[in-house]
């Protein structure tokens, strides 16, 4: 279980602002992740993907998309 | 207590348990379920870890699966969000710990909102306990 695994469920839930929320918070700790582990190519689709999502959904708080949920 | 009743307390439950609300739910069991399951509510209410004895309490014994493995769940799906601001070794593997079997018994019971909050959390943990292999997924378990 990890990132991808999570990643797997999010895509199968309907698309609510709270599951939204959580699959754009999952792709940008992935993202965070990839870069620690020097995988810039990965991160990079990650990191585009969670940004377009919120671009396409204001629903989603900006504020919490590129902040680390601790 | 009414087998409607008693339908209707865990549709509540699971719907607090989906929110990520598990004190919540804990609280509406201590609240409305009949007297066994009540007290095995309150046990764990004031002292959380009773739910590694789970086999051994009488009063958790008699009650059925499903609600064990709710009581279970409400009990490491509140322990990984109390944990989530550890960030000490042992922190950490608490939170993966905690993250991991809820997420397990969330893909049991069939939340797959909570399921896929704690893997996401559990990943979190794992990466930062460097263990990148098990924080990718590459390693199920």
């Amino acid at each position: 279980m990890g990132y991808l695994e999570a990643d797997k469920v999010y895509r199968s839930l309907e698309r609510t602002a709270d599951n939204l929320r959580g699959l754009v918070s999952n792709l940008n700790d992935f993202g965070s992740f990839c870069i620690e582990q020097e995988r810039f190519g990965e991160a990079e689709k990650y990191l585009n993907e969670a940004f377009e999502l919120v671009k396409k959904n204001p629903r989603i708080p900006s504020a919490q998309t590129f902040l680390p949920r601790f | 207590m009414a087998k409607n009743s008693k339908d209707e307390l865990k549709k509540e439950v699971y719907e607090y348990l989906r929110k990520g609300l598990p004190l919540m739910a804990l609280d509406r069991i201590r609240s409305a379920a009949r007297d066994d399951l009540k007290m095995a509510a309150e046990k764990l209410l004031k002292n959380p870890t009773v739910i590694q004895e789970i086999q051994e309490i009488q009063e958790i014994q008699e009650i059925d699966d499903e609600w064990k493995d709710l009581l279970s769940l409400i009990y490491f799906s509140h322990f990984s969000l109390i944990t989530s601001e550890m960030m000490s070794l042992e922190g950490l593997a608490s939170w993966s710990v905690a993250s991991l079997n809820a997420a397990k018994l969330a893909r049991k019971l069939g939340i797959p909102e909570l399921e896929a909050r704690t893997i996401s959390n559990a990943a979190k943990a794992l990466s930062l306990v460097n263990m990148p292999e098990r924080a990718n997924g590459v390693s199920r378990g």
